[in-house]
Formats: structure tokens, sequence, C-alpha cells
């Protein structure tokens, strides 16, 4: 009997230290994942312009944006696909109210003229009315065969220089001001560094029109310094370099023409958060993805950060009627730490109904080789709404943190008063002395408190563990002792009946409380814990004193249990009923924090009602507060 | 020094249990779960792609259950899987618009369509990807098969070891009911906002779905000639009355009928007289008020999408194919809540454009956009490029 009671005592202790960490089992262990096969690659928040090569992906983007002849672009943006600074320099001309496309055309091949007439031809501008009826622009190197396009019946201009991105870039923030109004700001990025730190600027280059300048290293050419010149009074220039890079050097240079504002981070990746993140409220100037915008409605490119052509190319999908910040990854099949941190922070949370939003969808540009189908699941999960008050699946929200705090509670008492009763009370019965570690793994500081009332001011000399109290501590006692044993075993029939499945018996009648599966883990918690304190805990805890049998003690008893653990539970149960159905809205798992905070609270208001019923009992003599 | 005495003393076993727990939370803070081991086949065929409005492709209703249910779990990681499945035969869209009441949490599962007697490989290869987690509340099954489904399908599940629940009735008036039932199994109450919708009019019907995936209310069904009794014995368990809401003109459901539920507590009818009007009024509808309360506490009712700005999604069906319309219901579960509005293959009703175009956002600024999003449902056929397209612009921001 002993033994018996002693394994399970030590197995509910297991359970009640092991159950709540069951819910880290959750975020680690991930279950069987069969390779998915997949009908389309659409998620419910992220989007993938599936592609090959940046020929691919131009395509795509093309046909998603201009669908048919009647929704045909005005304009045709063409960059030779040799120099990310041409192109990149390129995307302000297809900011609103432009409808333009950008392609790149391939100058390997030596007869790209013929390319660039397909290109014209697939595309059919209808005629830029603000550049005067222009259908093909022709950036850079491949203006010279501006004529062949000509000759073929478009309106053609050629812009910037063959052999210099810097006035190339120059001659289109010049083109951009005729398109739109005279710029206010402009974004200027250092040209022989690596193209990644400057593609952040592709999304709001052609978003707003901004143009993008180039600076060399530390060195600022005339035709950059000419075109800054000519922004409108009061401008600001916006630096988007990482710190200590040579470019950072100009700042001072730079401010004889605007308010210098610098914007970068050392790693690709950082660069591109920081500049999502990025705000300056003079100028209006900068996407600003952080909680301090109301709306948190967003929508993401995502690309990697070593595929230039990419960026650019898929940029143009964020120049109409959606747009939004460009994230870069170096990574194939995880999401680097800074994204993963800015999209979990921004994650939309709703306060009334998920159907109020704000709503956020990523578009990722590529095939899985360059960004896996499992990142694309996690950034999906990164959009997905969850009610403010839970922060959602893998966030910790303030009730969630006060569950973990109690438990650790829980712990330091537990392991508090074992030391205790080991040295300072060694002549209790060993089964009281369980009950009160397991008192405290539920109830930490509350059992901690009892704990201390019941035995203060007593030493060693108090002889086989009777201890002469006043009647509100006998009746704590009495109590502590009873559920000492009593919310442990409910607490783990509860966790192994909801681990296992709850048992639901669908009944159509009046009587269909009884069949849920909430009210038969109540039943069913209630029953094993009359059962067993009934007849294993309360016999082997009396054990030491009365030199009656097992079965005579469960008879002198049961009554006495019985009413005990009634008092117990309907505190415990009906708050347990309160916070899981109704402050929760629905029970929670197992595998859930807050399962577990809920058990812990009810059981402080199990002590409450408890507490009643057993003071009843020691004053009618029923049960001892001595022991 | 007597180092076995000290061995004992408590200090010495307070301090060292306290250290292990302290070292073995903080090596946690060190684990990173692994979220990216799935993988994926090679993408078949290119998508249509909109900025604002993505095609759901599927050619029949079999597929487009599994591209739905692909678009709302990816399944890469524990999180992103289902708790459990919905099976429901094919070729009867009543029993598909009646499971889709509980697809909403806590059952949190998509609907695929079964033959009777037999799984068909695409719905099998894509249970195995779901993989669901079980149901917690209803002893850990997997699998809720609703309607006719016969031995074989069952066979085929017992193989699989996916434990599963039958729920069946004999007509579909009686399956509603059932299936309210059940979902009272978890709430321990009966849901006291009921949508009511015509039985032999799926396109009005259907409406109701993307309602109920959201929010969990009940549908129960009415027929033009009166309330049937399965019907009646529902409403009549509510604990107080019942707040009905009809879908459907006067035909469908004639005011004799509404009268008739009237017995049962607060009646209103969803304005509008064709299925894609219908679909704007509940759209843009809503009603507020009490439900119950005593002394200290007060419960308020609200009914409805209440959509009458920027900032929201739409599901676009063909209310042609129902069956096709209903699996894509759950989208309105998780993600981008939102109503269904009704197109036609190759046109967008006018009621429609109107609709599109008062919700439609205006550019605010950079910071704080509001952006319209709308899932397509099915293949060309259902619903052809020119209407993805035309949505597609007046979902995007007018600038």
């Amino acid at each position: 009997m002993k033994r018996l009671g002693l394994i399970i005592a030590l197995l509910l202790i297991a359970l009640i230290v092991v159950g709540p960490l069951n819910a880290l089992r959750e975020s680690f262990e991930q279950g069987k994942l069969p390779k998915a096969d997949r009908l389309h690659w659409s998620m419910n928040n992220v989007s993938r312009v599936w592609a090959h090569n940046w020929a691919d992906l131009e395509d795509a983007v093309l046909a998603a944006l201009y669908p048919t002849e009647g929704q045909a672009p005005e304009l045709v943006v063409m960059v030779p696909a040799d120099s990310w600074q041409t192109a990149l320099a390129a995307l302000n001309l297809l900011a609103h109210p432009a409808k333009a496309a950008l392609v790149l055309i391939n100058t390997d091949s030596a007869g790209y003229a013929e390319q660039m007439l397909q290109k014209a031809r697939e595309l059919a501008p209808r005629g830029s009315r603000d550049l005067g009826g222009v259908q093909v622009i022709a950036v850079g190197k491949i203006a010279d065969q501006a004529s062949a396009l000509a000759d073929a019946g478009f309106s053609v201009q050629g812009v910037g220089f063959p052999d210099s991105y810097v006035a190339t870039s120059a001659a289109l923030a010049e083109l951009g001001a005729e398109l739109h109004e005279q710029p206010r700001v402009a974004i200027v990025v250092d040209g022989e560094a690596d193209a990644a730190f400057a593609l952040p600027a592709a999304t709001w280059a052609v978003h707003r029109g901004t143009p993008v300048l180039f600076a060399q290293g530390g060195t600022l050419d005339p035709a950059t310094a000419e075109a800054l010149d000519k922004l409108a009074a009061g401008s600001s220039i916006y630096l988007l370099t990482p710190p200590g890079s040579p470019a950072r050097s100009l700042a001072g240079q730079l401010a004889a023409y605007g308010v210098v504002r610098e914007i970068g981070a050392a790693g690709v990746v950082e660069n591109s958060v920081s500049f999502a993140r990025y705000y300056d409220s003079a100028s209006k100037f900068g996407w600003q993805v952080g909680p301090e915008t109301v709306d948190g409605s967003h929508r993401f490119l995502l690309a990697r950060a070593d595929n230039w052509q990419f960026a650019v190319v898929g940029a143009q999908l964020f120049s109409q009627g959606i747009f939004g910040p460009l994230l870069l990854t170096t990574e194939r099949n995880s999401l680097p730490v800074p994204l993963e941190k800015l999209l979990f922070a921004n994650r939309p949370d709703w306060w009334v109904t998920p159907a109020e939003g704000p709503f956020q969808h990523t578009w990722i540009l590529g095939n899985a080789a360059h960004i896996s189908y499992s990142v694309q699941g996690r950034v999906s999960f990164l959009h997905e709404m969850s009610n403010y008050e839970n922060m959602g699946n893998q966030g910790v929200s303030g009730l969630e943190a006060v569950t973990m705090v109690w438990i650790a509670m829980n712990f330091a008492a537990a392991i508090w008063v074992w030391c205790h009763l080991t040295t300072h009370l060694y002549q209790l019965a060993p089964f009281m002395k369980l009950a009160w570690v397991l008192l405290a793994l539920v109830l930490g500081p509350v059992a901690l408190w009892a704990y201390y009332t019941s035995y203060r001011g007593y030493g060693h000399q108090v002889a086989k563990g009777v201890f002469p109290r006043p009647l509100w501590v006998q009746v704590l006692a009495a109590t502590s002792s009873t559920m000492g044993y009593g919310l442990p075993v409910m607490i783990g029939t509860a966790f192994i009946l909801t681990f296992r499945g709850l048992p639901l018996f669908l009944n159509s009648g009046p009587l269909f409380v009884f069949g849920t599966p909430m009210m038969q883990s109540v039943i069913w918690s209630y029953l094993a814990a009359v059962v067993f304190n009934a007849l294993l805990f309360v016999p082997l805890m009396l054990a030491l004193k009365e030199d009656s049998s097992w079965w005579d003690t469960v008879r002198a008893n049961w009554l006495t249990v019985l009413v005990s653990m009634t008092s117990i539970s309907i505190g415990m149960m009906t708050s347990m009923w309160w916070f899981m159905m109704e402050y929760l809205d629905m029970m929670p798992e197992e595998s859930n924090l807050l399962w577990w905070g809920s058990m812990f609270a009810a059981s402080i208001v199990g002590m409450m009602t408890g507490y009643i019923g057993n003071w009843a009992l020691v004053i009618r003599g029923e049960k001892k507060g001595s022991m | 020094m007597d180092f076995a005495r000290r061995l004992r003393h408590p200090r010495l076993w307070l301090f060292g249990s306290a250290l292990v727990l302290l070292i073995g939370l903080l090596t946690l803070l060190f684990v990173q779960p692994d979220y990216y081991q799935a993988e994926a086949t090679e993408k078949r065929q290119t998508e249509e792609l909109a900025p604002a409005a993505i095609r759901l492709p599927g050619s029949n209703q079999v597929e487009v259950a599994v591209a739905v249910a692909q678009n709302i779990y990816p399944g890469t990681f524990k999180d992103a899987k289902p708790g459990a499945v919905i099976l429901v035969p094919q070729g009867d869209w009543r029993t598909a618009l009646l499971a889709m009441q509980i697809v909403h949490f806590p059952i949190n599962a998509p609907l695929l369509y079964t033959e009777r007697d037999s799984i068909p490989e695409l719905t099998k290869a894509e249970l195995k990807r779901l993989d669901p987690e079980g149901l917690f509340l209803d002893g850990n099954i997997k699998v809720i098969l609703i309607g006719d489904i016969g031995e074989g399908v069952k066979q085929e599940l017992r193989s699989e070891k996916l434990k599963f629940r039958e729920l069946n009735a004999d007509t579909p008036e009686e399956l509603a009911a059932l299936l309210d039932d059940y979902k009272a199994m978890f709430h321990v109450n009966h849901d006291d906002q009921v949508i009511i919708v015509p039985k032999n009019r799926p396109e009005y019907a259907l409406l109701a779905t993307s309602w109920v995936a959201h929010m969990g209310h009940t549908i129960l069904l009415v027929g033009q000639d009166g309330v049937p009794e399965a019907t009646r014995q529902a409403l009549a368990k509510r604990p107080q009355d019942a707040f009905m809401y009809l879908i459907g003109d006067d035909e469908a459901i004639p005011p004799t009928v509404t009268s008739e539920l009237a017995w049962y507590g607060h009646v209103q009818r969803i304005p509008g007289q064709t299925p894609a009007e219908a679909a704007i009024g509940f759209a843009a509808y809503q009603d507020f008020g009490r439900n119950f309360g005593y002394w200290f506490r007060n419960v308020p009712r609200t009914f409805g999408w209440a959509i009458g700005e920027a900032g929201h999604n739409f599901i676009f069906v063909n209310p042609a194919y129902p069956e096709m319309a209903i699996p894509a219901a759950a989208l309105s579960h998780m993600g981008k809540h939102g109503p269904f509005l009704i197109v036609g293959q190759d046109q967008v009703p006018e009621a429609v454009t109107r609709y599109l175009k008062t919700v439609q956002p205006g550019f605010v600024s950079s910071q704080e956009p509001l952006f319209n999003h709308g899932w397509v449902i099915g293949d060309q056929d259902v619903i052809s490029s020119e209407v993805l397209h035309t949505v597609d612009e007046l979902l995007q921001v007018r600038r």
C-alpha cells in the first residue's frame, strides 16, 4: 500500500513538473512532414511569383500587372541587364501616375535590338501623356538601339550615357521630374558597394518616384551633385549605406543640398530591415514598419539579396495599387533572425473580430531553390492574425507570462518545502511531507504561507507530529492536507484525459451537458480525487497515528474526504469553468500554458471554498487539524 | 571537514536543484526550433496572380477543396496544421454546406470531398499532407465524416490509423440539427445566432458558409412550404430566444415561413433580391443588441460582416458551382477572413462593381495603407481571367 502510494505521489510530482514543459514540446517537435504535393504555391498570407530566372520573373510580373491589351502599360522602360545601378535608378519612372513597365535587356547577345523590339511589341505601350506620347524609354548603353525601335514605328526616347551609371541616374532623375513633380527627396546609395545594400530603395522609388542617385565610395560625382542641386527647396537626402562605409563620409558634402539623414545597417538583411523600419516625419519618407503605426496593414516583397535582377524586376509589382518594403534574405531555407524579429513584432492582432484586419501579405520572388517552401510557410504564419489578448500561437501574452512566473515560484516553493521538511520536520508522517511538497507544486507561494503558518513556532520537541494550533490554523492545515493530494490528482486526471483526447458523448437531450468534454473532465477529475484520497492517501497520511487497519481507516474517513473534496471542487471546478469557457472562450489544450494557468488559478479558489467545508469538519471533530 | 554530512545539508540540494533548473531554462534560450524541415514538390502550372487577387485553381470540387486546404494550412510545422479534417461525399452540396459550420475553432478543420465508397487519390494525399493534430475535445479524432459515407472509406481510414467520428442523419434538416448539437457539446450551449437558408437554393444558401467558418454560428434549413420539424426542434433548444438571420429573397423564404420562425425569436432577413445583391447585403450587414443577461453579466450579440470601408478581403465565387464555392468558405476561418462575393464566369455583376468601388481603398499615406485582397475560386472555366483582373483593379489602392 505504501509503495503504491509512494509511486503515485512521485508520478504526480513528475507530472506537475514536466506537464507545463509540454507546452515547449509543441515548438520543438514538428511531427511528420511528408513532402507536400502542392496544386499551387499560394498561402493565406504569402504569394509567390514562381520563376527560375529573371526572364521568367519578368514575364510573370508583367502578366500580373498588364494581363490584357486593354490593360497595356503606357510606357515601357528598357534597361540593360548587366547594370544594377542603371536598373535601380530607372525605377522612379514607374511610379504613379505613370503606368510603366520595366524590362531588362540582355546585352550579352549581339542582337539585343531584336529583343527590345520584341518586348515593345508584346507589351504594346499606349504612350505616355506626360512625355508627349513616348512609348519606350531606352536607358543607358542600349539607348543607341533606339533607332531600331523608331524604325518599327515606336515613339522612343533614349536616356543616359552608355558608360556612366552616375550620369545616367542623374538624367533619369531629371526625366522623373517631368513625369512627376520636382522631387523634394532623393536617395543616395553607393554604386561601388554590394548592390544588396542599395536594393531596399527599389520599392520606395517605384512607389513614390523618388530618384535614386549614386555616390562612388567616398567620392561624389559632379553629375550627382548637379542632380541634387535641382531638388526642390527644403529637400531631404537619404544616404542608404551601412554605417562606417566610405559613402557615409559624404554626409557633410551632401548637406550642401539638403538635410541629410543616414539609414542602414552592417548586414544586408539588417540593412533592408532598417530601411523598412525607417521613417522621417518631416518629409514623410520611409515605410515605418513598426508598432508605432495604428494600421499594421503591410505588403512586403521578399527576395534574395544575391540576385538584384529579381529584386528590381519584382519591385514593379509594387508600382501601382499595392506597395511596401523590400526585404532581403541571404538564406534559402531559413528566415534570417532580423526578418523573423521584424515580422514577429509586426504580427497583426484584432480587437473585435478577425475580419477587422489589419491583414498583411508577402510576395516571394523566385522558386524553391531561391527561397524554400518552409520559409514561405513561416512567413505566412508570421502574418497570421491573432487576438490581441492571446498574442497568438508562439507569442507570450500577459496571462501566459504570469503563468510562467507562477510555475517558477511553484518549483522554488516545492524545493524549499522539501528541504525544510527533511531537516526540520522529519517527525512528520512521510505522506504528510509529500502532501506539502505536492501542494507547493500547485499553489507555490500560497502553499508556502500555509506551511509557514501551520508549523511556525514549533521546534523539534513536538513528538509524533501533533501540533497544538489555533482553530483557524487547524482548518488551514486540514484543508492543505486534503488539497495536497486532491489538487494534483484532479489536475493530473484532467491532464491525462485531455492528452489522450477527452470523451464526448453526443446527445441531443436536455442532459447533453453531462456528455460534453468539459463536463466529462470535471466529473472524472472529481471522482478520481475522491477515490484516491479516500482509499489511498488519507489512510496513508493517518497511518503513523492510528493503529487501526486500512479498511477501518477508509470507513471511518470516507465521508470526511467526500465533504472536504466536494467543498474544494465547488470552488475549483466552477472557477476552472469560468476561466476556460468564459474568460478564454474555449478550453485550451493541455499543451497550452493557459491550461495550467487556469488550473492553478482555479486551485486557489478551490482552497477558499475548501476552507469553508473543512471548518465545519474540524469544529465537529470529524477531521484533525493538528498534523 | 565532513563532506558526507555537508552533502546531506539541504542548502546544497536547494542550490543544486535551483542551479540545474536555471541552467535548464537558460539553455532553452539557445535552442532554436527548426521550422524549416518541410519540402514541397515543384510547381505544376503557372497560376494566375494579380496584385490584389489570387486564383486558387481547381477544375472540379475535389481539386478546389484541396487547393483551399493547401492555402490555409501550409503544414510546414506543427502550428501550421489543422486540428482535424472534414470529409463529405461529393455530389451533395447540402452536406458540404452544413459541414462548414464545424470548420471554425475549436475543431479547426478544412473540408475535403470523398466518394461514397473510396477516398479519391488527391484527397488521400492531402489528408496525409495535412496530418491533422487530433481534436483533443473529442477523443483526439482526426477525421470527421459527415453525411452518407460508405464502409469503404471507413476501412481506408482505419488502415491509415486515422480515428474518426461519423455524423449522419436521414434528411438534410436533421443533419443540420445534429451538427448544431455536436457544436453545442464544445460550447456547452446551443448557439443563439442561427442562419436560416433555403434548402433548395444553393446560390443563396452558400453565402452563409463564409460567415459560419469565420464565427462558428449555426446553419439551419427551411423549405418554401414551411419550417421542417427538425429545424423547429433545433430552434427550441436555445435556452432563450434564437436570433435568426435569413438569406434569400421572398420567393426562396416566403413571408409565411418568416412568421413561423418568429415563434422562436428574433428574425431578420439579410437584404438582397438576387444572390449577388444578397452577398453584398450580407457583406455590409450588421445586427447588434441584446443577447442575454442576468444580474451582473450581460452578453450582447453582433452578427454580420459590417464591411463598408477599405482594408478587407473577399472571396469571389461562381454560384453555378456551389460545391466549389462552399469549401472555399474556410478561407474566412483563418488568414484573410472575408465574405463571399458573387461573380459569373465572364461577368462581374453591376452591384458587385458598385460595392467594390465603395470599399476600394484610397491612397492615404505610404506608412498607414489599407489594402483589400481577393481570392478567386476555381479554374478559368469557373471564373475567367477577365473577371479576375477586373476585380483586381477594383481591389487595388485607388491612386
